[in-house]
């Protein structure tokens, strides 16, 4: 397959690239991941699926105020994603990528969660707003 | 600040500022009179942003309750478990000499506002806690969004907050009508106004509100009551009621001439839905017993005083009550702490939903709470039962050790 490029909205800058963890619902580091085992936790969809050192992609955040905390320990833990794509930034998972400073982007044409599947290795251009899938 | 002339900490902090506004859109900073910061930062993170701060921002800075279940002078008689109370408390010793040298009052409470820290009036604030939030913007009419831990620390070290969302006039303007059917408030507890209040939060979603119908003498334990659950099983920022909130004289005015964008029923049906969500069976043995999601104020600790009045907690169940130190002294001065702590209730000053990562004694198998939002968060963090029911209810099954209606 030939490379794709999305154009978005930078909510935190930085450029990274790594295989992609696409996840359907919106997401919370409080309730949906496991600080312990790095893993999403118990009952979620994705149960045991782990997010260190990928691209989380997703549709939104949501919930828990105290979650920017638990991202900082998953990234102290070596267990938190390097980059975040999703559809409308909340203001929770946003906090989350600014306080652990990795690139975060939003507002892309077409539903984000479709356009790139789990696996893909894709490239975060935060300073330009593209994402490019290879 | 941006540029670092001011120290790296509040380079930080203000970084960190500048970009969540920007990414939501804010066209500017706007000052903040006062903050309320939990004090449960990551050590490293709070050296980076508090690196070179010999002062904060902010008129007055107060802090949430202690980590759930936690309470550093309290978890044995909690009997909460070793290793996790003694992991919280050499973090707790590691960060308290950082925000003591900041000047942060250590009120460790979820209701700043009966300990100090009062703002008033199109106020601009920056406080931690779902449900004070809700009650600062819904009650006094000051002004605070729904924000996370982070950007509420670092308004209080650089008296700074991107101006938007709910500190704007017309972004608080409600924007859903809910109306009460077949419920006289007159004759609600006030774990039925939370179990109503519960359900209202799930289809409001992030949404503005008004409550139509509402006496406005209610007293302020029943307000609590009716707010704090909108921001846990939804995410509402502002409910208003009419004649009680500074801005909403009445029901036109808190929606500013706008149309309404939906209409949400409640009535009994409702309310007992939500109480089916933390269902207790009659027998069913209790081991716990937690009051003071959000802490309990003294009108509600003499409540429970009376009820417990010269009898004991079983032997097989714990009782748990959850204040700020201030104003467990004023419930001494009345004689309440005396018959509650002679019954065998134990006094803390922590989160009592256990949030971010409380642990129960080991054996909990099955708690009761007057507390939804305690019985929504303990049911999510642990792997205990919760039954959610009157205060009364609870109380009895602290004495018998057994739930029964």
């Amino acid at each position: 397959m030939s490379k794709r490029v999305l154009k978005g909205r930078v909510v935190n800058g930085g450029s990274v690239s790594g295989k992609a963890i696409v996840i359907n619902i919106p997401f919370s580091f409080i309730g949906d991941f496991d600080l312990s085992s790095g893993c999403l936790s118990k009952g979620h969809p994705m149960e045991g699926k782990v997010l260190a050192g990928k691209i989380l992609v997703c549709p939104t955040g949501k919930g828990g105020t105290v979650a920017p905390y638990i991202a900082y320990e998953a990234m102290k833990k070596k267990f938190a994603p390097i980059a975040i794509l999703c559809q409308k930034a909340d203001p929770i998972l946003a906090l989350c990528a600014i306080t652990i400073d990795i690139p975060m982007m939003d507002r892309f044409e077409g539903d984000i969660t479709n356009l790139i599947s789990t696996g893909d290795q894709v490239q975060v251009h935060g300073n330009t707003g593209t994402v490019i899938i290879d | 600040m941006l540029a670092g002339k001011k120290g790296r900490g509040i380079q930080k902090a203000i970084s960190i500022l500048v970009k969540y506004g920007k990414a939501f859109d804010a066209e500017r900073l706007a000052p903040v009179i006062s903050s309320h910061i939990w004090a449960i930062d990551p050590y490293e993170f709070l050296l980076d942003i508090t690196d070179g701060v010999d002062k904060l921002g902010v008129g007055i800075t107060t802090t949430h309750p202690l980590s759930g279940f936690f309470d550093m002078d309290k978890w044995q008689e909690m009997g909460v478990p070793d290793n996790f109370a003694k992991a919280e408390a050499k973090l707790f010793n590691k960060r308290l000499p950082i925000y003591k040298r900041l000047n942060v009052l250590q009120t460790f409470t979820c209701l700043p506002t009966l300990v100090g820290n009062s703002a008033l009036k199109g106020q601009i604030i920056s406080w931690m806690g779902s449900g004070v939030q809700l009650m600062a913007n819904s009650l006094i009419g000051a002004r605070a969004n729904r924000e996370g831990i982070t950007t509420v620390l670092a308004a209080a070290i650089t008296g700074r907050t991107p101006y938007m969302g709910l500190l704007k006039p017309e972004k608080r303007l409600a924007e859903i009508i809910v109306r009460l059917k077949g419920i006289n408030i007159a004759n609600c507890t006030d774990t039925d106004l939370q179990a109503v209040s519960y359900y209202i939060g799930e289809k409001a979603q992030d949404k503005n509100i008004v409550i139509d119908g509402l006496p406005n003498n209610l007293a302020f334990e029943s307000l609590k009551s009716l707010l704090v659950p909108l921001a846990v099983s939804g995410a509402v920022g502002i409910c208003h009621i009419a004649g009680i909130t500074p801005e909403a004289p009445t029901i036109q005015a808190s929606l500013g001439g706008k149309k309404v964008l939906d209409e949400i029923i409640a009535g009994k049906q409702e309310m007992l839905e939500s109480y089916a969500k933390y269902p207790g069976q009659d027998g069913e043995n209790v081991d716990l017993v937690v009051f003071g999601c959000p802490h309990l104020t003294v009108t509600e600790i003499g409540q429970v005083a009376a009820l417990l009045h010269g009898r004991k907690v079983s032997s097989n169940t714990r009782l748990w009550l959850g204040s700020a130190e201030q104003i467990i002294t004023l419930a001494g001065r009345m004689g309440f702490i005396d018959i509650i702590e002679q019954a065998g209730g134990v006094f803390a000053r922590c989160c009592m939903a256990g949030v971010p990562f409380g642990r129960l004694p080991n054996g909990t198998k099955t708690l009761a709470t007057n507390s939804i939002k305690a019985a929504h968060y303990i049911s999510r963090l642990t792997r205990a039962r919760v039954i959610y029911g009157t205060t009364q209810d609870c109380v009895e099954s602290a004495i018998t050790g057994v739930w029964k209606r």
